[in-house]
C-alpha cells in the first residue's frame, strides 16, 4: 500500500540534521518523514543518539545543520500541538511538588506568561492523571510515589497538553510489567485518536508487538518504516553492528584533533 | 538573681532604633528566602557564596559611579542594585560560558569565576579608598547599628528600611509574575523549553535576583550572613512542607522570625546569660550573627522534629516497625506452637523469641504486652495462649513465612539453609495481595519445601 505523502501533513520531517556535542557529530545527516497516525519506535543501541534525536529536532540542543518541521511549520510556531515527555531520571524527584502540580505543567504553554494555573489547567491535569490511573493520588508528593508512578505522572503531564505528535524519551525505562502494559493500552489508545506517538525504546523484543514503524539508529539512520519491513537480519546487523567504529572513530579524531585516539 | 527579670529590664529599653533594625533585618531575611528556595532546590545554594563575593566590584564600582556623580557627597542607593544587578549577570554569563568551553568543570568555573570577581572588588577597594567611604570589613560583615542611622533625605526612614522593601517587593513581584516559570526551569528545565519557557533566561533572573537581594542585604546583615539567610530558612522550611508556594511562605516567615528573636536575644539574653557564667560587662551582641544563629537553631530543631523528615518522627516510625515484627514473631511462634501442641511458660516464650529472632528481650516483652491489651494474646496462669484474632495473625504470617520458603525453593534456586532467614525477614513486608499472587505463581502449594502445611488464606 503506498500513501502519498504531503509534507505539510507528515507530524514529523527531518531533512539533512547534522548534530554535534562541541565538534563530535553525534547525528549524521538524518533524513526522516514521520507517517502520521502511527506509533513509532526509535531503537539502536547505547550512544546511537536516540534522545539526542528527539531534543535535536526540538531545538533544545543545537543542530549544526539540517531542519526539523512539524506539520509544515518550524517547532516554535506550533509548540502545543507537540508534546514531549523527557526521561524520568532527568528531574530531582525530591522536588516539593504533587502529582498534579506537575500534570499541570502540560499547561503552562497554552497560558503563557503572566498568568497563573487556572481551574481549566487544575480540571484538564486531573483528568490526565485519572486517566493514567493516578487520580487517587494527585495531591502526593511525587517522591512518594513509585518508579512506574513517577513515569505516569509525566505521561498525564503530555496527555493534559492535548497534543497531536508525542515525543517520549524512555518511557519504558525501569518501570515495572504492569505499568509498562498499561503505557502501551494508552499509546494505542492515543494513536487510535490520531495522534502520532514517538518512541525512544530500548528493547527489540516488544518494538514488533507495541509498535507499527520502526526507526533503527546509530548515530545515522540505518532504516525507517513499517516494523516488519524494518526488521531484517541486515538492518539489526547494521544497526548493532561492528562496522560504525569507523564512524566512531572519525567522531573522535573530529574531537581531538588528527593525533586524538588510534 | 534570677536570669528572666534581667532579660525583661533589657527589653525595656526597646526603642524605635530597636524596631528599626528589626524591621530592616527581617525585610532582608523574607527578601533572601525567595530567590533561597529556588537556590536551594536546584542545589546551588553556593551560587548565592558565589553570587555574594562576586558582587563585591559592583558595589564598588557603583559607589565609585555615585560618588563621581555626586561628587562625593553622597552614594545612590539605586545606583548600587544596579550595580549588582550588572554583575549578577557578568559572574551568571561567565560562568554558562565557561561550562560551554568544556574545559573545566562546573563546579570548577563556579570558583575561578566568583573569587576572580571578589579579587576585583578588593584591587578596586583600595585603588579609590580615597574616593569612597567604603568599609571592606561593613561589606563583610554588614553593620546594623550604623545601617539604622542613615535615613533617606530628611525622612526619619532608614535606607536600609528602603532597601529591605525595595528587594522584597522586587523579589515579590517576581515571584506572582513567573512563578509557573521559576517552578517549571528549577524542577524540569527541558520540559520547561518544550512548553516555550526559556529556561536558561529564568535562570539568569534567579541569579540576578539573587545578586540584588544580596547587595540590597549587605549593610544590613553583611555579604557573609546574608547567605545564612538565603540557605537556612529554606532548608528548614523544605523539611516542613512538600508543597512549594507553601516552602516559599514558610521560609520569609522563618527568616523574619529570625530576625525578630536575632535582635531581642541579641540585646536581652546574651548579657544576663554571660553575667551569670561570670563574665561581666557585655551588654550586647552582633545582631546579624545572633540571627543567623536563632535560624540555625531553628533548623537544628525542624531536623530533629519535623513531622515526616524529623530525626525524631523517623525513630518513632522505626521504633513501630521493630514493635510490629517483634509482636508478628509472637504470634507465629504461638502458632507453630499450637501445630506441635506445645505449652510455654511465658517467661519462656520471649526468651526463645528474643534469641531466635534476635531482637532484645524488653522488646519482646513490650510485643507480648501489646498483644494481650488488644487482645489477640492470652497471658492467664503463667502460659500465653492465642485468642481467635491472635490465631487468625499468627496463620497469615506463617501462611507468608512458608510461601515465601517455597519461593525461594522453587523460583530462586536457593539451599534449603538459606530459606528460613530469607523468609524470617520476608515474611513482615507480604500483603495480602501479594500472599494470592505468590500463591497463584506457586500453583497453591499446601506443603512448603520442608513438608509442612502452609496454612490456609484468613
Amino acid at each position: 500500500m503506498i500513501e502519498p505523502m504531503v509534507s505539510s501533513e507528515s507530524p514529523l520531517v527531518i531533512h539533512d540534521m547534522t548534530v554535534a556535542y562541541g565538534r563530535k557529530p553525534v547525528l549524521w545527516n538524518i533524513d526522516y518523514v514521520a507517517p502520521a497516525r502511527k506509533l513509532i519506535a526509535i531503537v539502536g543501541p547505547n550512544g546511537a543518539g536516540k534522545s539526542t534525536l528527539l531534543k535535536a529536532a526540538l531545538g533544545m540542543i543545537p543542530r549544526q545543520s539540517g531542519s526539523a518541521v512539524f506539520y509544515g511549520k518550524p517547532y516554535a510556531a506550533i509548540r502545543p500541538k507537540v508534546a514531549y515527555v523527557p526521561q524520568r531520571s532527568s528531574v530531582d524527584w525530591d522536588f516539593p511538588a504533587s502529582a498534579l502540580d506537575v500534570a499541570v505543567m502540560g499547561w503552562y504553554g497554552r497560558l503563557g506568561w503572566f498568568r497563573p494555573v487556572n481551574r481549566a489547567a487544575r480540571t484538564a491535569a486531573l483528568a490526565a492523571l485519572e486517566q493514567v490511573g493516578l487520580g487517587d493520588v494527585a495531591q502526593r508528593q511525587i517522591g512518594q510515589l513509585s518508579g512506574g508512578q513517577q513515569q505516569r505522572v509525566f505521561l498525564a503531564r503530555a496527555l493534559a497538553q492535548d497534543a497531536d505528535l508525542y515525543l517520549m524519551d524512555e518511557p519504558f525505562a525501569a518501570v515495572d510489567a504492569a505499568t509498562e502494559q498499561s503505557i502501551v493500552s494508552m499509546l494505542q489508545l492515543l494513536r487510535d485518536r490520531g495522534k502520532t506517538t514517538i518512541v525512544v525504546h530500548h528493547d527489540l523484543q516488544t518494538v514488533a508487538e507495541y509498535f507499527d514503524e520502526l526507526l533503527l539508529l546509530n548515530l545515522r539512520l540505518v532504516a525507517a518504516g513499517a516494523v516488519s519491513e524494518v526488521m531484517t537480519p541486515q538492518n539489526l546487523k547494521a544497526t548493532y553492528g561492528g562496522q560504525l567504529s569507523i564512524l566512531d572513530a572519525v567522531g573522535q579524531r573530529m574531537t581531538f584533533g588528527p593525533s586524538g585516539s588510534k | 538573681m534570677s536570669i528572666f527579670p534581667q532579660m525583661i529590664e533589657q527589653l525595656s529599653t526597646w526603642c524605635l532604633i530597636d524596631t528599626w533594625m528589626v524591621v530592616m533585618a527581617a525585610l532582608v531575611a523574607m527578601a533572601c528566602a525567595i530567590p533561597g528556595c529556588f537556590l536551594l532546590l536546584r542545589r546551588q545554594s553556593l551560587l548565592a557564596d558565589g553570587v555574594s563575593h562576586a558582587a563585591l566590584p559592583g558595589i564598588v564600582g557603583a559607589f565609585l559611579v555615585s560618588a563621581w556623580l555626586t561628587h562625593g557627597s553622597g552614594w545612590n542607593f539605586v545606583l548600587l542594585l544596579v550595580g549588582a544587578a550588572v554583575t549578577g549577570v557578568v559572574a551568571s554569563v561567565l560562568i554558562e560560558f565557561l561550562q560551554r568551553l568544556r574545559t573545566i568543570h562546573a563546579d570548577t568555573a563556579l570558583g575561578v569565576v566568583f573569587t576572580t570577581l571578589f579579587a576585583l572588588g578588593l584591587l578596586m577597594l583600595r585603588l579609590f579608598a580615597d574616593k569612597i567611604h567604603l568599609d571592606p570589613s561593613c561589606i563583610v560583615f554588614g553593620n546594623l547599628e550604623i545601617a539604622v542611622v542613615e535615613t533617606w533625605g530628611d525622612s526619619s526612614l532608614p535606607i536600609g528600611v528602603l532597601a529591605g522593601l525595595v528587594t522584597l517587593g522586587l523579589n515579590l513581584a517576581c515571584l506572582l509574575l513567573f512563578y509557573k516559570e521559576l517552578m517549571a526551569a528549577t524542577f524540569d528545565p527541558t520540559f520547561a523549553e518544550s512548553q516555550g519557557i526559556p529556561a536558561s533566561r529564568v535562570q539568569l533572573l534567579l541569579a540576578v535576583l539573587a545578586s540584588i537581594t544580596i547587595v540590597g542585604a549587605f549593610q544590613t546583615v553583611g555579604s557573609l550572613l546574608v547567605l545564612g539567610m538565603l540557605v537556612i530558612p529554606p532548608a528548614t522550611a523544605r523539611l516542613l512542607t512538600n508543597s512549594l508556594p507553601r516552602m516559599i511562605a514558610l521560609s520569609m516567615a522563618i527568616g523574619g522570625l529570625s530576625a525578630v528573636l536575632g535582635h531581642a536575644l541579641a540585646i536581652a539574653a546574651v548579657g544576663p546569660l554571660l553575667d551569670m557564667a561570670g563574665i561581666a560587662g557585655i551588654e550586647a551582641v552582633s545582631t546579624s550573627g545572633m540571627m543567623t544563629l536563632v535560624a540555625c537553631l531553628g533548623l537544628i530543631v525542624a531536623m530533629l522534629f519535623a513531622p515526616e523528615n524529623g530525626a525524631f518522627s523517623r525513630m518513632i516510625q522505626n521504633f513501630r516497625m521493630q514493635l510490629r515484627i517483634a509482636e508478628e514473631d509472637l504470634l507465629a511462634v504461638l502458632y507453630r506452637l499450637e501445630e506441635s501442641d506445645k505449652p510455654v511458660r511465658t517467661d519462656q516464650l520471649i526468651t526463645l523469641v528474643a534469641s531466635s529472632s534476635g531482637q532484645p528481650h524488653w522488646r519482646v516483652w513490650a510485643a507480648s504486652r501489646q498483644l494481650i491489651r488488644r487482645g489477640q494474646v492470652d497471658g492467664r496462669d503463667g502460659v500465653f495462649h492465642l485468642t481467635e484474632s491472635g490465631r487468625m495473625g499468627g496463620q497469615r504470617i506463617v501462611r507468608s513465612h512458608r510461601l515465601w520458603e517455597t519461593f525461594l525453593a522453587q523460583r530462586l534456586g536457593l539451599r534449603p539453609e538459606q530459606w528460613h532467614e530469607g523468609a524470617s525477614r520476608a515474611e513482615h513486608f507480604i500483603t495480602p495481595a501479594l500472599r494470592d499472587e505468590l500463591a497463584q505463581e506457586l500453583e497453591t502449594p499446601d506443603q512448603d519445601p520442608q513438608g509442612r502445611t502452609i496454612p490456609p488464606e484468613r
